[in-house]
């Protein structure tokens, strides 16, 4: 359903592709010019030319604001590069920065949600203006798609994106997420029913 | 895959469309971001830093900003990996440095989430807030704040802003904040009655919020310089006479994010300092200087004073303010230091450029690299003493401190009282 290469746009791509070994204390990895780089930054600016659009473009469709998207994953490479000595397998620090922006995702949801009820206290929202894009037709049904996954709790939210956008089994889910492939497909499993479900009362 | 999950998959394939590739910000890995996450109406981040006009002059730079480092810490560099050397700035000042900077100063104090409500008018001596006010309806929030060199007068732009939702009522309101249109008022402050007056500024044309990046208003108070990250706009506010520049190239002016002091003015108001960054994947950053009474419309003629790399082993920019002082000798700015060797090794520090030379100075206040962020908030006319805000607060969850305002003088930092404060929206 996927081509190999768009999935690697996307985020999903693996690892061995960018192949930085262990040495001691220091990776190398092909630099954007070809060239080995061998210090943590080196590798870690390596990975994140390679990765960062597609983890962008993951954080932005968890969160929909593109600000905070941009600063989970610059939290989440930077969290790599701070830890790069202490990982075990450097082979792993793509799956491990698409697990730190997932948790980064969690957190700035948290703040907002928390936000918005204390906001929600203080002032009532003025009334909605409907944009231009707004009323183009295809843009309203992604947008009412994206809108009722965003309602989803959050395992099943982001059992939908990774199965759905970045292609990764449920193992690889599964790692990502920190739960068990089970889990995994009972989330998306009770996701897209969930999903088809407000769609069918919207419409 | 039956019709739902196409649906899915084709609604997530297009919202994830929407990042393009040339809009990836650069990574920002040699000071620490901050951890406050705001969702901000969409100002970019930009990576970070830079020094070094020639290749030739980095070694000179370098060494000369760890004698100048090393002859004010008393101690030399350890090289050896195993003991990183623990430094944790200048030393602590008297109250009485409080008094070399500007008594008063205007602070968005942020709130989770939102910008800010309210702005206050504090006492950079007892850090107290003198004077709060609101934005006059229909306006709901301050977006920049901007210090004329009277202490009194200050320009703060503001607009209507709508509670973001999570989904579609999100994405809604996310729009109609970055389209919101961005007004300017003067607050004028006045310490006998402790009273503060809003007036509404005449700026010609409609601003929308997620064009404006920067504003800077000169230090008389009667022109405002507005940054739009590929053009700067000066407007005289008596006539409402605009005159703008435009950068032809590839990358932005403006600083980090964008975010805090964009601009600084020379006390003649002639000449105006801005960063220029090079682009995506380019964060090499140009501090450069515009004489605002030279005729023509390019920033291509603005003359580069510094030139920072992003790279080890150089002296760095940090990706915050970088202030020229009023008598025009100086720029002065946060900047970083990584050995390629061992980053564990590396620093940052508050270090003062010659603007005929473009060398460094002074080096004072210096952080181990990780420690957390240093920002330049204000500089005397000499640069001899600076509001900087340091990490030497209370310690986070994450592990760096909190930031907290203070003055920086003879190498010594003062804090201000109640000056814990992360964020960056304040102005002498």
């Amino acid at each position: 359903m996927t081509s190999a290469g768009e999935a690697a746009e996307r985020g999903g791509e693996r690892l061995e592709n960018m192949s930085p070994h262990s040495q001691g204390s220091t990776a190398v990895a092909p630099g954007p010019a070809g060239l080995p780089v061998t210090t943590a930054e080196g590798a870690v600016t390596a990975l994140y030319q390679a990765h960062a659009l597609g983890m962008i473009r993951l954080a932005h469709i968890m969160l929909g604001d593109r600000a905070s998207a941009e600063d989970v994953v610059q939290e989440a490479f930077y969290g790599l590069y701070r830890r790069w000595s202490a990982l075990a397998d450097t082979g792993n620090a793509i799956a491990y920065v698409r697990s730190s922006v997932l948790n980064g995702c969690r957190s700035v949801l948290r703040r907002q949600s928390r936000s918005r009820d204390r906001a929600d206290g203080q002032q009532a929202a003025p009334p909605p203006e409907i944009s231009a894009e707004a009323a183009a037709i295809t843009l309203e049904e992604r947008q009412e798609v994206l809108r009722a996954m965003r309602r989803l709790p959050a395992r099943q939210r982001e059992a939908l994106v990774l199965r759905f956008y970045l292609d990764l089994s449920a193992e690889e889910s599964a790692a990502t997420m920190g739960i068990g492939p089970g889990s995994v497909r009972s989330a998306i499993h009770r996701g897209l029913a969930s999903l088809g479900r407000m769609l069918q009362e919207q419409s | 895959m039956n019709q739902l999950e196409e649906k899915l998959a084709t609604a997530l394939r297009q919202a994830g469309e929407q990042i393009s590739p040339d809009s990836v910000p650069p990574l920002r890995l040699r000071t620490r971001r901050r951890r406050v996450i705001l969702p901000r109406l969409p100002r970019r981040w930009m990576s970070w830093l830079t020094p070094l006009a020639a290749a030739a002059a980095v070694a000179g730079v370098v060494a000369a900003s760890l004698v100048i480092s090393a002859t004010f810490h008393g101690h030399t560099r350890n090289a050896g990996p195993a003991s990183a050397p623990r430094w944790n700035g200048s030393p602590l000042g008297p109250p009485s440095a409080l008094h070399g900077a500007p008594p008063y100063f205007v602070e968005l104090p942020a709130q989770a989430l939102i910008y800010a409500r309210t702005a206050t008018v504090r006492s950079t001596v007892t850090g107290r807030v003198l004077v709060t006010v609101r934005p006059p309806r229909p306006y709901q929030v301050f977006t920049w704040v901007s210090g004329a060199a009277d202490d009194r007068t200050f320009v703060l732009a503001a607009q209507r802003w709508w509670n973001t939702a999570s989904g579609q009522a999100g994405t809604l309101a996310q729009n109609r904040d970055n389209n919101a249109r961005t007004v300017f008022f003067k607050l004028t402050f006045d310490p006998a009655t402790r009273t503060a007056h809003l007036t509404r500024l005449a700026v010609p044309g409609k601003i929308r919020a997620t064009d404006l990046a920067g504003v800077g208003i000169s230090p008389d108070g009667t022109r405002l310089a507005l940054s739009f990250r590929n053009s700067i706009r000066i407007i005289t506010l008596a006539t409402g006479l605009t005159r703008t520049w435009t950068w032809p190239g590839h990358g932005w002016v403006g600083n980090f994010k964008p975010d805090g002091q964009i601009f600084s003015w020379s006390a003649d108001g002639k000449t105006l300092a801005f960063q220029q960054w090079g682009g995506y994947l380019d964060s090499t950053v140009h501090v450069r200087l515009l004489d605002t009474t030279a005729p023509g419309n390019s920033l291509t003629a603005a003359k580069v004073i510094l030139t920072f790399f992003n790279k080890d082993d150089v002296l760095t920019i940090a990706p915050f303010n970088t202030l020229l002082t009023a008598d025009g000798s100086r720029i002065v700015t946060a900047t970083g230091f990584s050995p390629r060797q061992d980053p564990r090794l590396g620093y940052q520090n508050i270090t003062e450029f010659s603007v005929r030379t473009g060398k460094p100075v002074l080096s004072q206040d210096k952080f181990g690299a990780l420690a957390g962020d240093q920002i330049v908030l204000w500089a005397s006319p000499d640069g001899r003493a600076l509001v900087v805000s340091d990490p030497r607060g209370a310690k986070t969850q994450d592990g760096p401190r909190a930031n907290i305002f203070g003055v920086l003088a003879g190498n010594k930092f003062t804090p201000i009282p109640h000056g814990a404060r992360t964020q960056n929206q304040v102005a002498w």
